[in-house]
């Protein structure tokens, strides 16, 4: 099967990323008796120029793992990464990866963790810019300037001298967010970017990325456990469990047709009281399977309510029920 | 009517500060109703938990104000009197109740530890009852003996939940008590919640940041802003037409699941600190329909309509 089908057929885009049966696991036992928890399980999809890809799962479903290995924090166990067509080593040199950071940059998750506490907001967005040697001498601070007003923290000069403590978390995910733009990436992975923030700030900060994605031709991987977050920024989304994609396609007929039964899952589970404020009962078992002795059939049997007997023994191939829309459930393969 | 809160005015005092946190505040909770309490971080939700509670402690303090529970002002009780309501009378889920269980005891004798505290009752019948209450959360009275590590976070919280529950608690005060689980998980439990809310006939006051959820299954809903609770309604009423400009902001802060995907606008600007002195309504700084009069003069909190409360000029 050709890792080609993964992308959106209709849009003739250009592909940033493309992701093939990406294999991470992490050692927890000793030297002489490993135990592996398989934390990402044969991953694949693709990104394209200016596109975004809602990434959603449950904690503890790989998602974020899956982002930091693109990134280049953690090493792949197996499968390939590639950026604009070319294969990113699993190894690289100092410059290489130099090189590729400045195409892959990543927005974290916790803004009060994410910036050190000890440095000012001029030294945080100028270390990016020094290390890639993208700005000389004076240029740097209006250069810092601008990114900072681009990510709305106007007026840029009395948040120069700040240090994190005197921001609030809105301000230190701007902060987090002109970081990551400061070098041009071409693909940003954010890593739930709003799960720490106060509601009515998730919003500008979600519109802020949006805005960012139109004025610089960035694209996206943006992971997240909302699905609605996720409906509204993406516009493809696709569904992990328990270290694997179950379902890829279109933001909106992932939304308004889920097949797979774990995103008709989430689906029921996401408050929407734009339907009905009186929501049907939730009838599930609760666990995620133990990712050091994974089940041997579909990760999601032992929860599913349609699970028969070929799902406790096989798992299911990913495959395309519709243009840009595949499933990894044995209900709908042929 | 099982609390009476009113007027309450709570906060934090150390040298010459002063963090107001809670700002005359006024509600009541009715026999068996499920009260919403949503607001940002920061809105003083927790300390109004904590005064009602009587867990407030210094540099908190109660400046003034009654909380009637059952005919009793537990503002002006003696730490001792407090202690022998609480867990009894009320209790207390608190947020990331997975931190709340010691971590070197078997589950089993944290519950116990609760129960002893104010009954006096054998082993056997402890262990009895236990096991009714493992089985009213959906949780395997196989756990009995397990210690907190051994359980998913979920199964902690219910474990929590039961706790909190153990000694036939009029009122149930939660705060955040869903907020680091799962989505599939916290959906579950909170149903779990209202379920035994139905059946055992306790009240419930529900504090979140998460309007959403809220909606969906509580009662009453109120909203805090900045101390004050700015809107309070049935929870029907007030999604489908909020008064108060901040509640209509929050309603459209959540990006819906269905329908075609558009762009929404949050709400500009950022609360105002509690530490400073508020003039005037203390939205006024982010609201678009802000009056020559709302920066001097702070709005009432007024009943506009039957059960319906908002303090805004906007509405007399």
């Amino acid at each position: 099967m050709s890792h080609a089908i993964y992308t959106n057929e209709g849009d003739k885009m250009k592909t940033v990323l493309e992701v093939r049966d990406l294999v991470k696991y992490f050692n927890v036992g000793h030297l002489f008796k490993p135990k592996y928890v398989h934390a990402v399980e044969k991953v694949s999809f693709s990104i394209g120029s200016g596109e975004v890809l809602g990434l959603v799962g449950e904690s503890g479903s790989g998602k974020t793992t899956a982002a930091r290995v693109i990134a280049k924090l953690y090493e792949p166990t197996s499968g390939e990464i590639k950026l604009f067509g070319e294969i990113v080593p699993t190894k690289m040199s100092r410059k290489r990866l130099l090189k590729y950071r400045k195409n892959v940059q990543m927005i974290f998750q916790d803004p009060f963790a994410s910036l050190n506490p000890l440095h000012k907001v001029r030294y945080m967005i100028s270390r990016p810019l020094k290390i890639h040697r993208l700005v000389k001498g004076k240029e740097i601070e209006s250069k810092i300037g601008y990114l900072l007003e681009e990510c709305e923290l106007i007026p840029a000069k009395s948040f120069l001298d700040k240090y994190p403590y005197e921001l609030s978390g809105g301000e230190r995910q701007r902060i987090g967010i002109a970081r990551a733009l400061a070098v041009k990436p071409k693909l940003v992975l954010a890593d739930e970017p709003t799960s720490m923030l106060d509601v009515s700030i998730r919003l500008d900060i979600m519109n802020l990325m949006l805005d960012l994605k139109e004025k610089e031709g960035l694209s996206y991987l943006y992971i997240t456990h909302d699905l609605a977050g996720a409906h509204y920024m993406s516009d493809r989304i696709a569904i992990m469990y328990a270290g694997m994609l179950m379902e890829l396609g279109p933001s909106d007929e992932i939304i308004e047709h889920p097949l797979h039964p774990y995103t008709k899952l989430l689906k029921k589970a996401a408050p929407k009281p734009e339907e009905s404020l009186r929501p049907e009962r939730l009838v599930v078992g609760e666990e995620i399977p133990d990712l050091v002795d994974p089940p041997k059939g579909c990760r999601f049997y032992p929860r599913c309510p349609y699970a028969t007997k070929i799902c406790s023994e096989e798992v299911p191939n990913l495959e395309k029920v519709s243009s840009g829309h595949f499933v990894r459930c044995f209900l709908y393969s042929k | 009517m099982i609390l009476r809160v009113n007027e309450l005015n709570a906060g934090y005092t150390w040298g010459d500060n002063l963090v107001h946190a809670v700002n005359d505040v006024s509600f009541e909770v009715e026999k068996g109703e499920f009260l919403g309490i949503a607001g940002e971080s920061g809105c003083g939700k927790s300390t109004l938990a904590f005064s009602i509670t009587g867990l407030l402690r210094p540099p908190g303090h109660i400046f003034s104000g009654s909380v009637f529970f059952m005919g009793k002002d537990l503002a002006n009780l003696s730490k001792e009197e407090i202690r022998r309501l609480r867990w009894k009378d009320f209790s207390i889920v608190f947020q990331s109740s997975m931190n709340v269980l010691n971590p070197v005891l078997r589950i089993k004798d944290q519950i116990f530890d609760g129960i002893t505290a104010h009954v006096n009752v054998d082993k056997e019948e402890l262990l009895a009852h236990t096991k009714k209450l493992f089985k009213l959360v959906n949780v395997s009275s196989e756990f009995l003996d397990a210690y907190p590590h051994q359980l998913s976070g979920g199964m902690k919280q219910r474990i929590v939940i039961a706790s909190a529950l153990s000694l036939n608690p009029k009122l149930v005060i939660m705060d955040e008590p869903t907020t680091a689980l799962d989505v599939v998980v916290q959906r579950i439990i909170l149903q779990e919640i209202d379920e035994l809310r139905r059946k055992l006939g306790f009240s419930i006051i529900f504090i979140t940041h998460d309007l959403s959820l809220l909606v969906e299954i509580s009662d009453t809903l109120a909203i805090m802003y900045a101390g004050r609770i700015v809107e309070k309604a049935p929870s029907a009423e007030l999604y489908a037409k909020p008064m108060h400009p901040y509640t209509e902001g929050l309603m459209n802060s959540f990006p819906p699941l269905s329908g075609k995907r558009k762009r929404l606008h949050g709400i500009p600007g950022h609360p105002p600190k509690l530490s400073e002195e508020i003039k005037g309504c203390p939205f006024a700084t982010r609201c678009p329909k802000k009056m020559p009069i709302c920066e001097n003069i702070s709005p009432p909190y007024i009943e506009v309509e039957k059960g319906h409360f908002v303090a805004c000029h906007l509405y007399k």
